[in-house]
C-alpha cells in the first residue's frame, strides 16, 4: 500500500494494539486491523507515531510507561577534515562514502577527557563543481572572484578528506516531541527535534579533527581545512525507543517487542541503547531480522489481536 | 517556465563574471557561455533552479554587479547558492573549460579480482599488519 499515512495506532480493550488508523492521498481515513503491529518508521517517525497514539488510557503515548519514548535521540555529529596535496591524486574518481576506514582512535581513553570515539572514512573530494561548495571548503575559503582559477587548480584532483562519525552519547534532553503547531499536509502533527550537541561530542570531535589533520599532514598535505559542521546530520536517527531488559528503563525488550504491549514490535534504529560511531543500516537490518525470526518461532504462544 | 529574456541574461552575465572572472589563461563565465547555451543545459538538468534564479535576477536588476553579489551572499544565502550552482555548473559543462582544467570526468578503473589489492602490495598497510590486532574481542567470543 502506498500513499498511506498512519495517524495513530488503535488499542483494544484487552491491552493489545488492534491496528492503525491511516489517511489515504485523498484524505480519507481507513482502519487497518492487524494481529501483530510492527513499527519501522526510524528514530523520528516511530516515537512520533507512539506519541500521536496517546489516548485517555495512555495519555503519554503508547508503550511509554518508562517515559523514554522520544528521548535519547542520537544523530552522529559529523566532522570533516580536508587535505590539499601537491601531487595529482585524480581525486574526482571513485565512490562517495569512504574508500578506507580507520578505528584507530575509537576506544575510550580517559586521558582525552571524553568517552568513546569515532570512525574515520577517507574519501576523495569529487569533481569541479564540488570544489566550489561551502562544504567542505568553508565559507571563509569561498572560491568566488579573482582567486577562482587558482583555488580550483589547488583543490581539483589534489585533495582528500576524512569524514569523522562521532559516537553520540544518549542524552535524555535530546529528543523527539510532537510539534504543538506544525502539521504535515495530511493534518497530522509534525515531529519536533530538540537536540544540542553534547559536551562529550564537542570534545570528542575537536580531538578527532586535530588527529585527522595530523594524519593528512603526515601523508604530505601542505594545507588542511576543517570543514564546517553539517547542521542536519540526520542520516542516522537512533535511540528514541530504547531496547532493554528493565521495563521501567526501556521501551522494547531484546526482541524489539514493546514491554507495555505484547503484540507491538519496533524494528528500526530507534531501539538502539547506544549509537556506535558507525553507519547503522546493516545493523538495523540484522537486528530486525533477528526480531522477525523470534516473532515467527514464538508465534504459537504469541498474544495477537483478533 | 518563462524563458530567460535578454534582460535577465544580461544581469546573469554581469553577476557570473563577478563569480568567475577571466584570468590565469581561463575565460570568464560569460565568455565560456554560461548565460547562453550552458544556461539552457543547466536548466534542462535542474529545472528546479528556474524560478529561484529568476527571482534572484529580478531582485538585483539594475544593481552594480559586485555589490549585488556581496549583498546576496549575506542577505540571501539560498538565492546565492542557486546563482553560484548555475554559473559554476554551466562553466564546467563547457568541454573547453573541462579540458583546460584537466578534468576528464569519471573514468572506469577496472579492478582485477584475481590480483591482490594494491594496498597490500605497495606497503600502505604494512605498519598495521606488523603491529598486529589491537581490538577488544566481543564478550563471550574467542579472538579469531
Amino acid at each position: 500500500m502506498t500513499g498511506a499515512r498512519v495517524k495513530r495506532l488503535l488499542m483494544g480493550s484487552n491491552g493489545l494494539v488492534k491496528g492503525a488508523l491511516y489517511v489515504d492521498r485523498e484524505g480519507k481515513e481507513h482502519e487497518q486491523r492487524a494481529g501483530v503491529t510492527i513499527l519501522a518508521c526510524n528514530g523520528i517517525g516511530t516515537p512520533r507515531l507512539l506519541l500521536l497514539s496517546a489516548a485517555n488510557s495512555h495519555p503519554d503515548g503508547l508503550a511509554n510507561s518508562s517515559g523514554l519514548v522520544g528521548k535519547r535521540l542520537m544523530m552522529h555529529p559529523f566532522g570533516t577534515v580536508v587535505g590539499l596535496f601537491d601531487e595529482g591524486l585524480d581525486s574526482w574518481q571513485g565512490a562517495w562514502g569512504q574508500h578506507i576506514h580507520s578505528l584507530e582512535f575509537y576506544e575510550t581513553d580517559a586521558s582525552r577527557g571524553f568517552a568513546r570515539g569515532a570512525k574515520w572514512g577517507l574519501q576523495p573530494t569529487g569533481g569541479p563543481l564540488s570544489m566550489t561548495h561551502s562544504y567542505p571548503w568553508g565559507e571563509e575559503n569561498a572560491i568566488w572572484g579573482p582567486t577562482f582559477h587558482s583555488q580550483l587548480r589547488k583543490r581539483l584532483g589534489r585533495s582528500a578528506m576524512w569524514g569523522i562519525i562521532a559516537e553520540d552519547l544518549p542524552e535524555e534532553s535530546n529528543r523527539v516531541v510532537l510539534d504543538p503547531v506544525k502539521k504535515d499536509d495530511s493534518g497530522i502533527p509534525a515531529a519536533r527535534i530538540q537536540y544540542r550537541m553534547s559536551e562529550n561530542s564537542r570534545l570528542l570531535m575537536a580531538f578527532h579533527q586535530e588527529r585527522a589533520k595530523e594524519s593528512l599532514e603526515a601523508a604530505g598535505a601542505y594545507e588542511t581545512v576543517i570543514a564546517p559542521f553539517i547542521r542536519a546530520t540526520g542520516w542516522h536517527l537512533l535511540g528514541t525507543a530504547m531496547m532493554g531488559a528493565d521495563p521501567s528503563r526501556s521501551v522494547v525488550d531484546q526482541w524489539g517487542r514493546a514491554h507495555d504491549i505484547p503484540n507491538l514490535y519496533i524494528f528500526d534504529g530507534s531501539t538502539w541503547p547506544t549509537s556506535a560511531g558507525m553507519n547503522p543500516t546493516a545493523t538495523i537490518a540484522a537486528v530486525a531480522l533477528r526480531g522477525v525470526d523470534h516473532l515467527i518461532a514464538e508465534r504459537r504462544s504469541a498474544r495477537v489481536s483478533t | 517556465m518563462k524563458p530567460f529574456d535578454s534582460k535577465r541574461r544580461a544581469m546573469l552575465a554581469a553577476l557570473a563574471d563577478v563569480l568567475i572572472p577571466s584570468g590565469d589563461g581561463m575565460p570568464s563565465a560569460s565568455e565560456a557561455g554560461v548565460v547562453g547555451r550552458w544556461l539552457d543545459e543547466v536548466l534542462k538538468l535542474r529545472p528546479d533552479f528556474g524560478s529561484p534564479l529568476s527571482a534572484v535576477l529580478d531582485g538585483v536588476q539594475g544593481a552594480e554587479p559586485a555589490a549585488a553579489v556581496a549583498r546576496l551572499r549575506t542577505d540571501d544565502p539560498a538565492g546565492f547558492g542557486v546563482l553560484a550552482e548555475v554559473v559554476a555548473g554551466g562553466y564546467f559543462l563547457n568541454p573547453v573549460v573541462r579540458k583546460a582544467i584537466g578534468y576528464p570526468g569519471q573514468q572506469p578503473v577496472p579492478i582485477e579480482p584475481a590480483q591482490p589489492p594494491d594496498y597490500e602490495q605497495d606497503g600502505l598497510i604494512a605498519s598495521v599488519i606488523s603491529r598486529g590486532r589491537i581490538y577488544r574481542p566481543t564478550p563471550g567470543r574467542k579472538r579469531v
